[in-house]
């Protein structure tokens, strides 16, 4: 070890028994706990992919390793024997030795390509074609048909207190085609706070009953 | 000489395949590419939180969540991570640039509070940048966020001081510690609370005025008015074997930020307080029960 992977090792071995010292719950021990996986997160000794494996399906790959390496040192902090090896040491033993060959194993790199984007990628402008079966109707169009259709005559008797114009079935449809709360404001001279308030706690009331008919 | 400085807390989730599948998923149940988009990154922010949650050991409900609730995704900008006996918590993502995170107006109420969760370009990591218990507007500036130091504390408080769920009485959901009226009072009393009331639901809890040597019981219940409004009554009765309030006893209604918006005091020979009142689903409230310096503050949620 060097002195400044010595110094990180010191902090890192602080940080666990700031863990270790307080109760189960408590803010402080969760405090230590964010702390220390912050600090393994980042740590620059933390175990990297190798130079080799820099497709994009190793990139997922090791996150997924990662965040469950981090999830395991949460719950089993208290497995770490400082007499046996350094935290990173510990650390990289899992995340190599288990954590990446267990997400090899689990996830088909066929099947990942199609499944991971970035904000950058071209997913997101060509969506609707691969997206939707074109047999069958969308889940928002579903959606739309059913509240229009209102076969138990409900969506339209909800509305906003003196405003049956303002109603939850002219509110729904609206929002479903994309139009803002502030068109909608205007439309119906109702305050966006209030519309959107009405709308959210109806749709709290609707939602199983539109999921029932909905989803097949 | 060093000085130390306050370090605020940070972080950093990584998200792995499972995180994308699951936000692929639920983004392509939507039609319009911007709504999948949002979806997509509402998801992703959801999971980081949980995932934060987790390690720190907060229990969560995905499958409770409106987030993810297919119907709701598409009625509703929504990114709630139920955080169990807490409430909702609202995760919203940030683009690696921004300095505001957006807010929709549909989501501004029934929340506990609402997280920033900033990710990278890559979206294989997202970064916890901050909390707020209230929102107003659609946008909030990112430095108008509190850290994560004051989001634990707020959390732990909360966990601590649980808010009873008014409207999940009337589902036969009762929060505990809150026991049937008849187990509380008696029969002559029972019919008092009860006289004049709608179908509603109505609930009582033994509340110990410790060092005061006192002890009370308070009863809640309410009744629909219509989808969104709801009759609250809040009563507080002597323990059995005792005929009257102890004197002095005082009963206070606050609002969320804890103002006094009724109150009355127990006289020499008060058998009963009770207050009626009405309220709109989703909104807060806490009654006191005070007597000299000892006072039991319980928080509602309609």
């Amino acid at each position: 070890m060097n002195d400044e992977n010595q110094d990180e090792n010191q902090q890192l071995k602080k940080l666990i028994e700031d863990v270790k010292k307080y109760p189960h719950s408590s803010k402080k021990r969760q405090e230590a706990l964010t702390k220390l996986i912050e600090a393994i997160s980042q740590s620059s000794y933390l175990f990297r992919r190798h130079s080799s494996q820099k497709s994009e399906f190793d990139r997922y790959v090791y996150s997924e390793a990662k965040q469950e390496l981090l999830l395991y040192i949460c719950k089993r902090i208290e497995t770490y024997d400082p007499t046996r090896a350094s935290v990173i040491g510990w650390v990289n033993m899992l995340l190599e030795r288990r954590f990446i060959k267990k997400a090899y194993a689990q996830l088909k790199p066929d099947i990942l390509p199609a499944n991971c984007y970035d904000l950058n990628s071209p997913y997101w402008l060509n969506v609707e074609a691969d997206s939707n079966d074109i047999e069958q109707l969308s889940l928002p169009e579903r959606m739309k048909q059913y509240i229009t259709s209102d076969p138990d005559e409900i969506f339209k008797k909800a509305h906003v207190k003196d405003r049956p114009d303002a109603n939850y079935q002219a509110i729904a449809l609206r929002y479903l085609k994309g139009q803002s709360w502030e068109q909608m404001s205007r439309e119906f001279d109702v305050g966006v706070s209030t519309l959107s308030s009405f709308y959210s706690r109806c749709n709290g009331r609707f939602a199983k009953m539109i999921r029932n008919y909905c989803q097949d | 000489m060093m000085e130390r400085q306050a370090e605020s807390l940070i972080f950093t989730v990584p998200l792995g395949v499972s995180a994308h599948r699951r936000a692929k998923q639920f983004s392509q149940q939507q039609t319009a590419p911007q709504k999948i988009k949002r979806v997509y990154l509402n998801t992703l922010a959801v999971y980081a939180v949980d995932f934060y949650l987790k390690c720190i050991g907060f229990e969560t409900d995905l499958a409770a969540s409106d987030s993810w609730n297919p119907v709701m995704r598409t009625l509703m900008d929504v990114a709630d991570l139920d955080v169990k006996k807490l409430g909702k918590l609202e995760c919203r993502p940030v683009l690696p640039d921004s300095q505001i995170v957006r807010i929709a107006p549909e989501v501004w109420s029934d929340r506990i509070g609402y997280i920033a969760v900033q990710t990278t370009e890559s979206l294989t990591e997202a970064t916890l940048l901050g909390f707020v218990k209230n929102v107003t507007a659609e946008e909030l500036p990112l430095k108008e966020l509190r850290s994560l130091d004051s989001f634990l504390e707020y959390l732990n408080a909360l966990r601590d001081k649980p808010v009873v769920k008014l409207s999940q009485w009337l589902n036969n959901i009762v929060d505990e510690g809150w026991e049937d009226v008849k187990e509380l009072l008696q029969p002559q009393q029972v019919e008092l609370a009860f006289r004049g009331r709608g179908p509603g639901a109505e609930r009582g809890k033994r509340l110990e005025l410790e060092s005061a040597g006192e002890r009370i019981s308070l009863l809640v219940g309410l009744d629909p008015v219509d989808e969104t409004e709801m009759n609250i009554w809040v009563e507080v009765y002597p323990s059995r074997g005792q005929s009257y309030l102890p004197k002095n006893l005082q009963l206070n209604v606050l609002d969320s930020e804890g103002a006094s918006v009724m109150e009355a005091v127990a006289r020499n020979t008060n058998k009963n307080i009770q207050f009626e009142f009405k309220g709109e689903l989703g909104e807060s409230f806490n009654v006191k029960v005070a007597l000299g310096n000892v006072s039991v503050t319980e928080a509602f949620t309609i």
